[in-house]
């Protein structure tokens, strides 16, 4: 048990050193889901299962799905050279 | 290559401020003062005694059994008792909190009209609806039974937003704001008139005014599992908002 | 080097590299990912203040029953709207850098004063 504790910890660790040290964005909103899930693991191993479901959930699943459709909304305003069409006073 | 090297002097420089605080929070950390230590209380002094106990009004030394009655709360999950029941209000407050966030969001991104998208290919456009019905199961037992197992109204929530985020991305979905809107509106309009109702038939704000039922019982806890459906409705409404906001393709976002 | 030692080492190690993060990072995203890092470290450290060992999960079940000895239900009650409200705050920073994507056309804390100073880590957004 304290074997897998110690596994899980040191993933953490070097993920989110990496996170910060990381050239590509994309994978270091990857590397961030990660880390969201190996938490959950934690919460898992806490006796915590409310938090565990909820990290998972909403750390996980949906904040790296934020993440991603962001990063492809940037590269979309990259692309066609200007900013999108905008309404005046609508 | 002069700003490339006062950059990494500056990394090393807070990386030793930081290692200093944290020696300091170590030594405050294992000080043996007497009311330093964080886990020095033993259980029976804390205030999450009477939560477990569940009683909290007049505290005896009363012990909770499986499905029996006459306790202050039905629920069998503790950590919902606390949730929405003994905290609720609480909770109200969160669910303000997610409100605000949705509504910056929106506010944000007014406006804007998104020109350059890709259509999603076939295999995401039919097995789309297969996973949609699994989605949706898993979400809603998760909402329905937060009283009973782990869950509740805040991971079921979003994994039934997770399943409308599933399908504005596979369909060219011309996402309807309004409908959500609504929805959302309905959650928390019923929680506020569920509290209402609990000042006007007992006494206090968000009381439980309900009969309640044998711990383990689905029926249990009174207004639980109300408060729960309602929350459930709002924080997936508001999710899905959030992701048209960032990815609907096909009129103009915004509020 | 107990179990408990354990969960706090992981917990303070982690809000420590996330507010160095904070500090020295340059790109909106990476502070953002940083900002997360720090929230998860912070959430992991509430819960592993209310655990102790050999206790149960708390939830009254036909096994677990009459008994007193759980894990502490109050500090996992304050970590569920924790993390919620974790992201909403996500979520409205990234509307934020993307409004900072379109107004400077660069993802860089530093091209706000109109800067010319070229560092040698240029990030790509792919």
């Amino acid at each position: 048990m304290i074997y897998l504790v110690i596994v899980m910890t040191v993933i953490m660790i070097v993920g989110s050193i990496a996170i910060l040290f990381q050239k590509t964005l994309r994978k270091a909103a990857l590397i961030s889901g990660i880390v969201s899930l190996m938490a959950a693991g934690f919460f898992v191993l806490m006796k915590a299962y409310d938090v565990a479901i909820t990290e998972a959930s909403i750390g996980a699943m949906l904040t790296t799905a934020l993440y991603f459709f962001s990063i492809k909304r940037i590269e979309e305003i990259e692309k066609t050279g200007e900013s999108e069409t905008r309404d005046e006073g609508k | 290559m002069r700003a490339n090297k006062n950059y990494v002097i500056f990394n090393i420089a807070v990386l030793i401020l930081m290692l200093v605080a944290t020696l300091y929070i170590y030594k405050a950390f294992n000080s043996k003062a007497p009311g330093r230590r964080i886990m020095s209380v033993p259980i029976e002094k804390r205030v999450s005694y009477r939560y477990i106990t569940k009683s909290v009004l007049n505290p005896t030394e009363r012990r909770v059994v499986f499905g029996e009655t006459g306790y202050e709360d039905g629920s069998a999950n503790l950590v919902t008792s606390i949730v929405v029941n003994y905290r609720a209000f609480d909770t109200l407050l969160e669910v303000i909190i997610l409100f605000t966030a949705t509504a910056g969001v929106l506010f944000l991104m007014r406006g804007r009209k998104r020109t350059g998208y890709s259509e999603a290919s076939l295999i995401v456009k039919t097995g789309i609806p297969i996973i949609n019905l699994f989605v949706a199961v898993t979400g809603i037992v998760i909402i329905l039974q937060g009283h009973l197992t782990p869950g509740g109204g805040f991971p079921g929530g979003a994994v039934v937003a997770s399943g409308f985020f599933l399908s504005f991305l596979a369909y060219k979905y011309k996402a309807n704001k309004t409908v959500f809107l609504i929805l959302e509106t309905i959650g928390g309009l019923g929680i506020i008139i569920v509290g209402l109702l609990g000042l006007f038939l007992k006494l206090s704000f968000l009381e439980n005014f309900m009969p309640l039922g044998p711990i383990g019982g689905f029926f249990s806890s009174g207004i639980v599992l109300i408060l729960y459906i309602l929350i459930g409705i709002k924080v997936s409404s508001e999710i899905s908002n959030i992701g048209i906001a960032f990815v609907s393709h096909d009129e103009k976002e915004g509020l | 080097m107990t179990l408990q030692h354990l969960f706090f080492i992981n917990a303070a190690a982690l809000i420590f590299i996330g507010v160095f993060g904070i500090i020295t990072r340059k790109n909106i995203i990476k502070i953002l990912l940083a900002i997360n890092i720090l929230e998860t470290g912070v959430n992991l450290l509430l819960v592993a203040i209310g655990w102790r060992a050999g206790s149960f999960a708390p939830i009254v079940t036909r096994v677990h029953s009459d008994i007193v000895n759980f894990v502490d239900p109050l500090p996992q009650a304050m970590v569920l709207t924790a993390i919620v409200i974790a992201f909403g705050t996500t979520a409205v920073g990234l509307v934020v850098a993307i409004n900072y994507f379109r107004t400077h056309n660069s993802l860089e804390t530093t091209s706000f004063s109109g800067g010319s100073v070229k560092y040698d880590e240029d990030e790509v957004v792919s």
